[in-house]
């Protein structure tokens, strides 16, 4: 009797497995009348303020915050941002003061005002507790550097910075989420503010928080730019990437905040749609440019060549993305060389390598003028399965030109480790593997933050890779103090430069493909640099002009799958088989 | 000579049943065991993946880590399984993932199972509070979720393959140093062990030589079931991303398909079930193959039973055929018509046995083990099981042919026609329930809960257990008052015949008397029939009124008790009655070596004035150089300590003093749990005395250190119990015999020529002809007298003998005791005999020490005692061993 | 009793000892420590050192590791468990939310695989070597190698994906329903995991114990007096469940490690995945706190084996003296 049940079980595992694939029907989506919808975020960020983040839930997390919080300027993604808190920002003449105005009727989600007095005071306080949200902070004491703000009435700051700072509206403007004062004056440690809810002026306002697991967001009435189109937002936490799109799948989330891995993108079923936009992602390997060999650009150079980058994209991200350019900034960026591109030759490679003086050992890898053998290993966070597996591919692209990698697949804290942030100390490693966004592709002082020389205090190149180039730098020191049509060829010499000594090689710009099942909501906007999970695709200013194009979905081939179902179900009878029944007569109870 | 495979088995599984003991009548060897087929399945299964694995390249036609396709291909002719994100070909992967998975698995179980037995070796050798800190840690590791420890350590120590191994295996060691640990304490008891420690061998030795072959069977098993844990780990491991990504494996196949969402795509069909099922199909290959191990190394698990009895040909259906009447003899309870009972084709247990008890008649059935009597029992309760079968006879009781009845009806029959005291009742009643409610339970067969609750409260009492005891559990009773709680057992349902199978076997000779004198009492008083079954001719010819001697299935004598016993006519009577020696009639001339008895032995005042207690001394007139041992107030407390917990202590042994000259016998008498063997052993050192002093030739061991006591023992040797347990029967007998040489140091042309002449000294001549054999290829005589050579071989100053005979049948005691003898008159060695009979003491010793309760109570030249004895308890042991009660 | 009584609790509370200072010790053996986690420099930006102390500081990871054992320490006697790095909230707090889903998933699995184990086991023993026994004994080994996490993942693809009967996201819907139709219908599938990863051992174990009982002579002596079938089975398998309660002990590690892995396939909010976050985090006080929890299970288990053994075995309880 239990023995035949565990034998069912088995059998009926298998009839239900082989009873094909069909997309069950997703449950009761209220059509039209868009009064809830659910996002899956890829991970928690605490009670959502600026300064208890856990950037857990990126590539979303500068996108949540910008749902609760606004910044004087909406989207650093362009050259000249839309006014948002602010009407209007008019500089100094040399660019160092910036007077501010808001906007008339601002309030917070409780009510109270929005004054001048609450942008003075985000200012000061971002740049005191720099530590604890320098995701923001670093555009407030770092680049450009803020010096004080004054208040000049109700609706006017004044902002003086100790250098010129020509692209305020950009950064800090599109970018600092301005924080209320009464709420965070008479607070000293801001990242251990996890209890309450967070008081911002965007959109949306934080009603309920599941530790962990869910955040739900009433839409804000006295929204000045009118009142959001969806009544409220369920965020839903979901860390595994197939548990959220087979949670799309089956209706329990309408849209998901990450980007459709390409392989599902044609996998996903007919009710769900594909928006596509550019998201200014990038992946690359930078070398350590302090620790010999990897100082000579030469051999960095020769890698650079090595490597090609469309067979990268082409198989890894299926080729939905863009082969990474030489002078690193992405291309759609305002700030991009025009002429950019990426030179894959291996021959030039190794004429390069053997001027450089790195001729062939005995056991075909090229050895240091010192003698020992042309081996580095390449740091990649283990939970970065798609940037392991081009490593692996790197790895024998630069095989060919006798150059030795290997990928050493760390966990996070531990990758972490072996990249001190301390300025003087030089770190071990050869090269790593990291992801980077908007902030480093879009930025007007983009390569200055990440690729000055390190020391002076100024920008990230210590951390980063330690490149240093006196004209280099001093470029990014002109750039950073010109107004943009002065710096766009500044920017330009600076790529030319970059190209050619590769301190670090973008592998590739992955596209942004965002699913979302329309019935659900179909006001989702695309947002340049930002994708569909933006402010703006829940603004009725916006919304009108309806979805995304969409990807049509190709069916999977039937066919095959039969084939396969039936070779798991023979696969089993054997084993049942070889259990088989014995002779001996079956026992009867006495 | 063929290596003796089964032998090796045999001893290696340490099958703890005594040479001829009765087997339990479920077991059977007929029928595969329920291991074999899983075993077959799972070697299979481990067969084909080690070999894939081995010819990886030849079976995969690609490299694993090359892109030889367009990403996420569907399975093709190319690809057989498709490819993955980047285009590595699936199929060659799931090949070459076979080598790391099982290379991880078995390399970490082997990690795992080697600190696992280090730490079992050492904390069951060593046991005390060195055991109790190993187990509390193992304790510890076990109960700590194995799979976070791993996590956390490969998080820590990085993903290298090496790494990967040792962490598994320092997560996973704590399960068989458990498991191994309790079989170390168990070998470690085994006769061939405590020999060697008792001759000096090193803990080294000990361990490599006698502990480790022992524990081989089961530290497969372990490795085994480590190695099946092993690939659950790694793969689980790479799954959770904290394997090596760049490692070709099942679990970071897995991985990368978990992360690439295979299961949403159709690709969960080529690139999540293979890997899947690869581990699934490794992982019960190793459980199957596992558990195969494990009954190989405990057949106990294996033998198949069915709980259905075995009928007789054509009994159970042929009922229906005829009622013919069966005329009955008057007056007769039992009537058994040429019974015969076939276990395998040929073999008869019971061949053509005839035999009548009367109402309120006592007949005795005596036979040698093996000699089919219990058989004989069991099938006269239809106990029988497969293989053994009634193949003809019946078995008449109160005018029923049992043979004829329906298994229900039989069923019915038991307990309340016929009942049975089983063999060794010690452990027939179930620990878990207290006396009065088993007995009760018996009794509510023919009446309900409240009238059996009376009626077992009554029937204890008969049987003489105080009322107040009724409530107590079985482990709260001794030995003979739990024998007495089953006769009331038995007699619940007032049954006309009652079978007792070897009722008094393993009481002393105290408890036996009153348990006989309790079986005629109810006789006489409930005037239930008897058949009373032992191998003990005069224990049953006391209180038969009819004698049977069985020999090889077959009755060869039968008459009146008087017949039976003074004139046997058949051989086999004659040989058993003399095995038996009586306590009167001429003593065995004594050989003329000896000095004479000695006196009583005189003491300082201080010691005399102690009551009773008499010291085994000798007179200190004699010199002290003279005395081979001397024992001065050694007292030895066991207590049971772990590193907390100290139990109530319990006097082994108290305030012994006793000495023995060369040449000299000196017999150690008493009942089992005296403190007899304690004794033996702190002579020995095994045992450290808490108080007193112990001297051999003039040197003090008391407080010897352990490396210089063993060079001491060299000089002594023990004998012990159980000729088959007390040899390795993975040596040969030369090798056997010449152990003490071996330890002593000889060099192995020393130690041949005084091998020979040892062997031939104990009549296993010529020596050459026994020297390569193994201890299963003697006959029970040679196996007996190899310890006997090893005794002899290192001419030790003092040999001690515990309880050298008392397992031997009669004719093969008495060979070994002229041996023993012929040692202490030729070669002048010194004896201490430990024996629980009284007659065998007094055919070989020179003088007696009786011990009552870890005390020496009275000790005499052995003439002396037997003829006035002075202490109580002495003359209660003389009157036993010679039956008159 | 009381003196037996004060030696367990004795060695319980050494064992704690121990464990309190494992926990401290362990998680700081990790190369990297929390805060590099929590301020990635990508993201975050750079920190002058000063603002790296001050960021350590708030956390008290500045300190020398005594001191900061000493409040570690400190705070577990004011039942403080400190504050989580990652979370920046108590500890007590998370582990108060994420013990009730692991006590319902670990408690649920051990009882429901004790039970079946036990049943499937028993029932196997009776027919030892026959054809039930083996197809038996091989059905459960065949279930009992699947690895946990393969089998959570067909169970997802075949109940969530194919058919939609349960939610793939065992996380709570925000809108706070709690109703036991949610709780449930997220139980199934991690639970039923669990439950047959847990069947194995304890088959096993009972099968092997009931199989040694049978042969012992209280069971001969059972049908000797005449007792029907029945009754015999009570009394072997009376004695049978004595291993089995050890062996539940011993495999509640395993099912916790188990259950780590099951709720990280099934993204279950339990204590399982906490640890989990917490050791790629390293976020110190969330795995001391976990830790401790664990043990402190453990040793309850522990303890109420001891207070359930001499019930099962007479033979350990410290009544009345040895024998007359």
């Amino acid at each position: 009797m239990l023995r035949r049940a565990t034998l069912i079980f088995a059998v009926c595992l298998i009839v239900l497995v082989a009873g094909g694939m069909h997309t069950s029907a997703p449950d009761d989506v209220s059509a039209q009348e868009p009064e809830r919808v659910r996002v899956a975020i890829p991970g928690f960020e605490n009670n959502m303020t600026p300064f208890t983040l856990t950037f857990a839930a990126l590539p979303n997390t500068h996108d949540l915050i910008m749902l609760v919080y606004d910044s004087l300027f909406w989207s650093q993604v362009k050259e000249n941002p839309e006014p948002w808190l602010a009407e209007e920002a008019t500089p100094s003449e040399d660019r160092r003061v910036w007077t501010v105005t808001l906007r008339e009727g601002l309030t917070w989600h409780d009510g109270e005002p929005l004054t001048a007095e609450d942008v003075k005071f985000s200012f000061e306080y971002y740049e005191r507790f720099a530590g604890a949200s320098g995701r923001y902070a670093h555009h407030v004491f770092d680049v450009p550097p803020f010096e004080r703000a004054e208040v000049v009435d109700e609706r006017t700051v004044r902002l003086y910075y100790d250098q010129p700072a020509p692209t305020f509206e950009i950064l800090p403007g599109a970018d600092l989420p301005i924080i209320p004062k009464h709420v965070w004056e008479n607070v000293e440690e801001p990242s251990m503010a996890t209890e309450d809810l967070p008081v911002g002026s965007g959109p949306y306002e934080v009603v309920e928080i599941v530790s962990d697991q869910s955040y739900r967001l009433q839409a804000n009435e006295a929204y000045f730019k009118g009142r959001p189109t969806v009544d409220e937002l369920e965020l839903r936490v979901v860390s595994d990437p197939s548990a959220a799109f087979s949670a799309l799948r089956t209706g329990e989330v309408d849209m998901v905040g990450r980007n459709v891995p390409p392989d599902l993108v044609d996998q996903l079923p007919g009710d769900v749609e594909v928006a596509e936009e550019t998201k200014f992602e990038s992946t690359q390997m930078l070398f350590n440019a302090r620790k010999p060999p990897f100082d000579d650009p030469r051999l960095r150079k020769a890698i650079s060549l090595a490597i090609d980058s469309q067979a990268l994209v082409d198989t890894v991200l299926l080729g939905r993305g863009r082969p990474g350019l030489d002078s690193f900034i992405h291309p759609d960026s305002p700030w991009t060389l025009p002429e950019a591109g990426h030179e894959y030759d291996p021959e030039r490679a190794r004429e390069l390598l053997d001027e450089a003086g790195y001729s062939m050992g005995p056991d075909g890898v090229r050895q240091t003028p010192e003698g020992d053998n042309l081996e580095f290993s390449v740091l990649v966070s283990s939970f970065e399965p798609q940037t392991i597996r081009a490593v692996q591919l790197v790895a024998r692209q630069v095989d060919e030109i006798g150059v030795s990698l290997t990928p050493e697949t760390l966990d996070p804290a531990t990758l972490r480790q072996r990249r001190p942030t301390d300025p003087d100390q030089v770190p071990e490693y050869d090269a790593y593997m990291s992801g980077l966004e908007a902030h480093a592709h879009v930025d007007p002082d983009g390569l200055y933050y990440f690729f000055h020389s390190p020391g002076g205090g100024k920008g990230f190149g210590h951390t980063m890779t330690g490149y240093g180039n006196q004209e280099f730098d001093a470029l990014a020191e002109e750039a950073a103090v010109s107004d943009i049509p002065e710096r766009k060829p500044l920017l330009h010499e600076m790529q030319r430069i970059f190209a050619e000594e590769a301190p670090a090689i973008v592998f590739y710009y992955p596209d942004g493909q965002f699913a979302y099942r329309p019935e659900a909501y179909d006001g989702w906007v695309t947002d340049f640099g930002h994708g569909i999970f933006t402010k703006r695709s829940f603004l009725p200013e916006y919304v009108q002009t309806g979805g995304a194009s969409t990807v049509e979905e190709s069916s999977a081939n039937r066919g095959l799958l039969v084939t396969g179902i039936v070779g798991a179900v023979a696969l089993l009878v054997i084993v049942a088989v070889v259990v088989r029944r014995r002779k001996t007569s079956e026992d009867t109870e006495e | 000579m063929r290596f003796p495979v089964d032998a090796i088995k045999k001893w290696v599984l340490g099958s703890g049943t005594r040479a001829g003991a009765p087997r339990k009548p479920s077991a059977s060897r007929a029928g595969g065991s329920a291991g074999r087929t899983p075993g077959l399945v799972g070697g299979a299964f481990l067969a084909v993946l080690g070999l894939v694995a081995l010819f990886a390249p030849v079976v995969a036609r690609h490299d694993p880590q090359a892109t030889t396709g367009r990403p996420y291909e569907a399975p093709s002719i190319s690809h057989l399984l498709g490819t993955n994100d980047v285009g590595q070909d699936l199929f060659a992967q799931l090949i070459y993932g076979a080598r790391v998975s099982l290379a991880i698995g078995l390399l970490s179980a082997l990690v795992a199972v080697f600190i696992g037995l280090a730490v079992a070796l050492v904390a069951g050798y060593y046991r005390g509070r060195v055991e109790a800190v190993l187990m509390r840690i193992v304790d510890l590791t076990l109960a700590f979720p194995f799979l976070v420890l791993a996590i956390v350590l490969a998080a820590f120590f990085g993903r290298g393959m090496l790494t990967m191994v040792v962490v598994i295996g320092a997560v996973m060691w704590a399960r068989p140093a458990r498991v191994l640990r309790s079989q170390v304490i168990k070998i470690r008891e085994f006769q061939h062990v405590v020999s060697a420690r008792a001759m000096g061998a090193s803990p080294l030795r000990v361990i490599g030589r006698h502990l480790l072959p022992r524990l081989s069977a089961l530290t497969a098993a372990q490795f085994v079931r480590a190695a099946n844990v092993a690939v659950l780990i790694e793969a689980s491991l790479s799954f959770l991303g904290l394997g090596d990504p760049n490692r070709v494996s099942w679990g970071t196949m897995l991985y990368f398909a978990n992360t690439n969402s295979a299961f949403l795509t159709d690709a969960w069909l080529w690139w999540i079930l293979p890997p899947g099922l690869a581990l699934t199909v490794a992982i019960v290959g190793l459980a199957f193959l596992g558990y195969a191990v494990e009954e190989w190394a405990d057949p106990r698990l294996a033998r198949p039973a069915t709980w259905r009895t075995a009928r007789r040909q054509g009994g159970a259906r042929g009922a229906g055929r005829h009622t013919k009447t069966i005329e009955r003899t008057p007056g007769a309870v039992l009537e058994v018509r040429d019974l015969t009972v076939q276990y395998e084709e040929s073999v008869r247990a019971v061949d053509g046995v005839n035999l009548t008890v009367g109402r309120g008649q006592i007949v005795g059935l005596v036979g040698e083990s093996g000699s089919g009597k219990s058989t004989l029992a069991m099938a006269l309760l239809g106990l029988l099981y497969p293989p053994a079968r009634v193949v003809e006879g019946e078995t008449i009781l109160d005018g029923r042919d049992l043979q004829t009845l329906r298994r229900a009806e039989l069923a019915r029959m038991r307990g309340r026609e016929v009942s049975l005291i089983p063999q060794a009742a010690m452990n027939a009643l179930n620990p878990a329930y207290t006396v009065h409610r088993q007995v009760a339970e018996a009794a509510a067969l023919t009446r309900d809960e409240d009238a059996a609750a009376v009626r077992a409260g009554e029937l204890l009492e008969l049987v003489g257990i105080p009322r107040e005891r009724h409530g107590a559990y079985p482990h709260e009773f001794s030995g003979g008052m739990r024998q007495r709680a089953i006769i009331a057992m038995a007699l619940a349902n007032e049954p006309s015949l009652l079978v007792a199978d070897e009722p008094t076997t393993g009481l002393d000779v105290v408890t036996q008397a009153r348990i006989l004198r309790l079986l005629v009492d109810l006789r006489d008083r409930l005037g239930v029939a008897i058949l009373l079954i032992s191998h003990d001719l005069p224990l049953v010819a006391r209180v038969a009124d009819d004698l049977l001697v069985m020999y090889e299935g077959r009755i060869v004598e039968s008459g009146s008790r008087k017949e039976v016993v003074d004139n046997p006519t058949h051989p086999y009577t004659r040989a058993l009655r003399r095995a038996f020696p009586g306590l009167h009639g001429p003593r065995q001339p004594l050989s003329s070596t000896t000095d004479g008895p000695s006196d009583l032995p005189n003491h300082p005042p201080a010691v005399r004035s102690r009551s009773a207690q008499q010291d085994g001394l000798h007179p200190s007139k004699n010199p002290r150089s003279r005395v081979i041992l001397e024992l001065h107030h050694v007292s030895n407390v066991f207590q049971r300590q772990t590193l907390l917990r100290r139990d109530p202590p319990v006097v082994a042994i108290d305030d012994v003093s006793l000495s023995v000259m060369p040449g000299e016998i000196l017999a150690l008498v008493g009942e089992s749990g005296a403190g007899k063997s304690t004794v033996g052993r702190t002579i020995l050192g095994l045992r450290r005395p808490d108080t007193g002093r112990i001297l051999f030739e003039g040197q003090d061991l008391t407080d010897l250190s352990e490396p210089a006591l063993r060079k001491v023992r060299r000089r002594m040797h023990l004998i012990l119990q159980d000729p088959y347990e007390s040899l390795h029967p993975g040596m040969r007998v030369r090798a056997l015999v010449a152990e003490p040489l071996a330890i002593a140091g000889l060099s192995a042309g020393e130690r041949g020529p005084r091998v020979v002449s040892a062997l031939e000294e104990v009549g296993l001549a010529p020596a050459s002809r026994f020297m390569d054999r193994f201890p299963h290829e003697l006959s029970g005589g040679q196996r007996q007298r190899v310890p006997v050579a090893r005794a002899l071989v290192g001419r030790p100053r003092l040999v001690v003998a515990d309880e050298p005979t008392s397992m031997l049948d009669a004719p093969l005691r008495a060979s070994v005791l002229e041996l023993i003898m012929g040692m202490r008159d030729r070669l002048g060695m010194a004896f201490v005999f430990i024996t629980h009979d009284l007659a065998t003491a007094r055919r070989v010793s020179d003088r007696i020490a009786v011990m009552y309760r870890g005390r020496i109570i009275e000790c005499e030249e052995t003439e002396r005692l037997i003829e006035h004895p002075r202490h109580e308890y002495t003359k209660t042991l003389l009157r036993a061993s010679e039956g008159v009660l | 009793m009381t003196a037996h009584a004060a030696r367990t609790l004795l060695q319980y509370g050494l064992v704690l000892l121990v464990a309190v200072v494992l926990n401290f010790a362990l998680p700081r053996l990790a190369p990297g420590n929390p805060v590099d986690y929590l301020l990635p420099p990508e993201q975050a930006g750079s920190l002058t050192p000063e603002q790296r102390e001050r960021v350590l500081s708030q956390y008290g990871l500045d300190e020398p590791v005594s001191v900061q054992f000493r409040e570690y320490l400190a705070g577990l006697v004011r039942g403080d468990l400190l504050y989580s790095i990652r979370y920046g909230r108590p500890v007590g707090e998370l582990l108060v939310e994420r013990v009730g889903w692991s006590a319902l998933l670990i408690g649920g699995g051990a009882v429901l695989s004790t039970v079946i184990g036990t049943l499937l086991g028993f029932w196997s023993a009776w027919r030892r070597g026959r054809a039930g026994d083996v197809r038996t004994l091989s059905a459960v080994m065949l279930i009992d190698s699947m690895p946990p996490f393969f089998v959570g993942m067909l169970l997802i693809l075949l109940f969530s994906v194919q058919l939609g009967l349960f939610p793939i996201i065992s996380a709570m819907p925000a809108i706070g329903d709690v109703s036991p139709v949610e709780v449930g219908k997220r139980l199934v599938l991690p639970l039923a995991t669990l439950t047959l990863a847990g069947i194995g051992p304890v088959y096993l174990v009972a099968r092997s114990a009931l199989i040694s009982e049978l042969q012992e002579d209280y069971v001969l002596m059972a049908r000797a007096k005449g007792l029907i079938l029945r009754q015999v089975r009570r009394h072997a398998q009376r004695n049978a469940l004595l291993p089995v309660s050890t062996v539940l002990l011993t495999s509640l590690g395993a099912l916790v490690g188990g259950a780590a892995v099951v709720e990280t396939v099934f993204s279950y909010p339990g204590i399982g995945r906490l640890i989990y976050e917490g050791v790629l985090a390293r976020d110190y006080p969330v795995l001391q706190g976990a830790f401790l929890l664990l043990t402190i299970g453990v040793l309850a288990a522990n303890f109420v084996n001891d207070l359930l053994y001499p019930l099962l075995d007479p033979r350990v309880r410290h009544s009345r003296s040895a024998s007359a």
